[in-house]
């Protein structure tokens, strides 16, 4: 029982590091909390509807276009919302993305209406190994996400356009001084969110169906940032992991009428011992 | 003197005009005003066109004959978001603004119980499309209930599941929330008729979606069938899930989690010959036997009818309840009251709309469904109707008479089990 809870912890925690992984990369860019993150979650699993069941092209590429246009919002939404309010407050940045977030879930509802469409894109039977099961959602879910996640561990660490998003969120005067070119690291920045969340909309709509309240998930992606430091990449992904296995045990153990309040009462535990977070840094 | 009088009189007959001709709120000779409300907008306005078409498919074809002893129905819309605060808003706006004769509305529990409560008050009639059981578990004289509420739904699933499934060891799983909190409670005081406790009880919260631990204490349990008062994605979900983690029982759900599209959401595999759900139609939603239904529907509505699962059986819920309008407003007769109305509502008997069994409410029960059938899928996943009806047969429901307050509902049912 201990490993089959296991199992279904990292496959949630793997979905909230994701989403944590799109918060944080933003913020530490660009200092903006993107509360539309979630309905960019949405709008990630609503392309794969049109590319993968209405259009019912290949999965390969169904997933690149779905990649390629999460990207693209990304982008469009720096470029009309947080670029020209660059010089705001963080209240007033605050209060813009909250906005989008309502106008991006109003418009799907224009569009889609208010009720669900399933997308089963992964579909292979569970596996068992000696009494554990393991399904084929989980499969996916978790090694896509983790695959990401690693691959944007490298990206970051590596590469020279991920060093200089990382000298950006250090200083943005001082990167712009060693011929790092800020706007275009924002927008890059918004792009890559806007990827990651197009691959989390994907990993989660076989499991809840497509819907317009499926962006919920980001309560849990900001829990799970805060609990590893939001200014922490590293810390970001051991959130989601620790919050998901958290909630998975809680709920086995104590009772599952308290899985989300024994979840967030470990992210407050955590709070109080190192309020920066496990990874955060105190200013 | 004479001339003085003369012109009082004249004044006096022109002052009492507009209330001869509107004798009660919201009739005229011409026109009934009916006042609509329903979540259009927000987390739950997919329910909201649901019962907007099929009480507009009745009074439509029922206004092309001329309406109502020659006066056409007239319905005027607001939308509540699914939230009590603005149900009752809304429906303020139509007695006081619109000066409706009567109230439709649905389906939300905490929307529909604070408009009862209203209309209580200001003596309208209010007929609503819910399952909310707390409607009735108090005694309210102007609402009439339509669409099986939690009380009936939760103890008919037992029934089945005891019955018809043979269960002797029973899980149970419902989400937090009215809703769930009403099926859970079901479940658990119907167990007792059988001497039964559940080997496993286990919540969710509506739009959990790692139903992981309430799975393996589930398992722990072994059931023979397992009872779940959840939200149709979440239903789907649980006997998903329960499947991939190799939970190989039998499935009981409610209303909400019968649409033919439940298995995509939950896979073939995982519903094939396991999964059982209320089916308060007398045939499939998309079966031939509402046929006509559908395709009335289909010419009416073509933008609706081209979305996944419309229509639904909220939609020929809101379609019966137009029918009972009116037949209720035909009874009333010409000389119209809202008094009137309620007593030709208390009178319904076997009422038969052609796509829902009959329906009775009485002055003592306002609560019309207390019979269904079932749906489930076979080896293939296949939606098979059971072409049985399933009736309430107890001596108590879950109606309170006057006087009665929920407590007492619950304690004469515990009561008459101890007795059996």
């Amino acid at each position: 029982m201990l490993i089959q809870n296991l199992i279904g912890g990292i496959q949630a925690g793997s979905l909230y590091a994701l989403v944590a992984l799109g918060l944080v990369i933003i913020y530490k860019a660009t200092e903006v909390l993107n509360f539309a993150y979630g309905e960019m979650v949405m709008l990630g699993a609503y392309f794969g509807l049109i590319f993968c069941a209405s259009l019912g092209l290949p999965l390969p590429l169904a997933f690149l276009l779905c990649l390629a246009s999460g990207a693209l919002l990304g982008v469009v939404l720096e470029k009309v919302i947080c670029r020209p309010l660059i010089k705001a407050s963080p209240m007033t940045m605050v209060i813009a993305t909250v906005a989008m977030m309502g106008i991006l879930k109003s418009l799907v509802r224009l569009v889609w209406g208010p009720g669900y469409y399933p997308l089963p894109i992964f579909s292979i039977n569970p596996i068992k190994i000696f009494s554990i099961s393991i399904s084929g959602n989980t499969l996916y879910t978790t090694l896509i996400s983790v695959m990401f996640m690693a691959v944007a561990f490298a990206f970051f660490q590596f590469t020279k356009l991920g060093k200089g998003m990382r000298a950006t969120s250090e200083n943005q005067t001082a990167a712009a001084l060693m011929g790092v070119r800020v706007p275009w690291i924002f927008t890059l920045t918004w792009g890559l969110a806007g990827l990651l969340a197009a691959v989390t909309g994907l990993l989660i709509a076989p499991i809840t169906a497509v819907s317009p309240d499926m962006g919920n998930v980001a309560i849990k992606g900001f829990a799970a940032g805060v609990m590893g430091g939001f200014e922490s990449v590293p810390g970001a992904i051991l959130g989601g992991f620790l919050l998901g296995v958290a909630e998975s045990l809680a709920g086995s153990y104590i009772s599952t009428a308290f899985k989300d309040v024994i979840a967030f009462l470990v992210l407050v535990a955590v709070l109080v011992i190192k309020p920066a977070g496990l990874f955060g840094v105190k200013e | 003197m004479a001339k003085k009088l003369c012109v009082l009189v004249v004044i006096f007959g022109l002052a009492l005009l507009p209330w001869a001709a509107q004798a009660e709120t919201g009739v005229t000779d011409k026109e009934i005003a009916i006042g609509f409300w329903a979540p259009m907008t927000g987390f739950a306005s997919y329910f909201g066109p649901s019962l907007k078409n099929g009480l507009q498919m009745v009074f439509d074809e029922v206004n092309a004959a001329g309406g109502v002893h020659g006066r056409k129905l007239v319905v005027t819309h607001e939308d509540d978001a699914c939230n009590a605060t603005k149900a009752v808003a809304a429906a303020k706006k139509l007695l006081v603004r619109d000066k409706v004769f009567m109230l439709f509305g649905g389906p939300c529990a905490h929307s529909v119980t604070a408009v009862s409560n209203l209309v209580e008050k200001e003596k309208v009639p209010f007929l609503m499309v819910s399952s909310a059981e707390e409607v009735v578990k108090t005694h309210h004289r102007y609402s009439f209930i339509v669409g099986m509420t939690t009380w009936t739904q939760s103890r008919l699933m037992v029934d089945f599941a005891v019955n018809e499934l043979k269960a002797k060891k029973i899980g149970v799983v419902y989400q937090t929330g009215t809703y769930g909190q009403g099926g859970g409670d079901g479940f658990l005081a119907r167990l007792k008729k059988y001497n039964l406790e559940p080997v496993a009880t286990v919540v969710h919260k509506i739009g959990d979606t790692d139903y992981n631990s309430q799975i393996l204490k589930l398992q722990e349990g072994k059931p023979d069938a397992v009872l779940v008062f959840s939200y149709t994605k979440e239903g789907a979900m649980i006997v998903r899930q329960a499947w991939e983690m190799g939970l190989r029982t039998k499935f009981v759900l409610s209303t909400t989690a019968n649409i033919p599209g439940v298995v995509d959401l939950a896979t073939k595999d995982a519903v094939a010959d396991r999964y059982y759900a209320i089916n308060l139609n007398s045939d499939l939603i998309d079966g031939p036997g509402l046929k006509a239904f559908n395709e009335q529907y289909a010419k009416k509505f073509p933008k609706d009818f081209a979305r996944p699962d419309f229509p639904n059986e909220r939609d020929s819920l809101s379609l019966l309840c137009g029918k009972l309008i009116v037949k209720a407003l035909t009874q009333a007769g010409k000389d119209l009251t809202r008094e009137k109305f309620i007593a030709a509502m208390e009178s319904t008997k076997d009422f038969e709309s052609g796509i829902f069994p009959p329906i009775t409410i009485t002055p003592e029960d306002h609560d019309a469904m207390k019979s269904t059938y079932w749906v489930y899928f076979n080896d293939k996943g296949e939606r098979i109707f059971v072409n049985k009806l399933y009736k309430w047969n107890e001596p108590f429901s879950g109606s309170a008479k006057p006087g009665q307050t929920p407590e007492d509902v619950l304690n004469k049912e515990l009561e008459s089990y101890k007795k059996k």
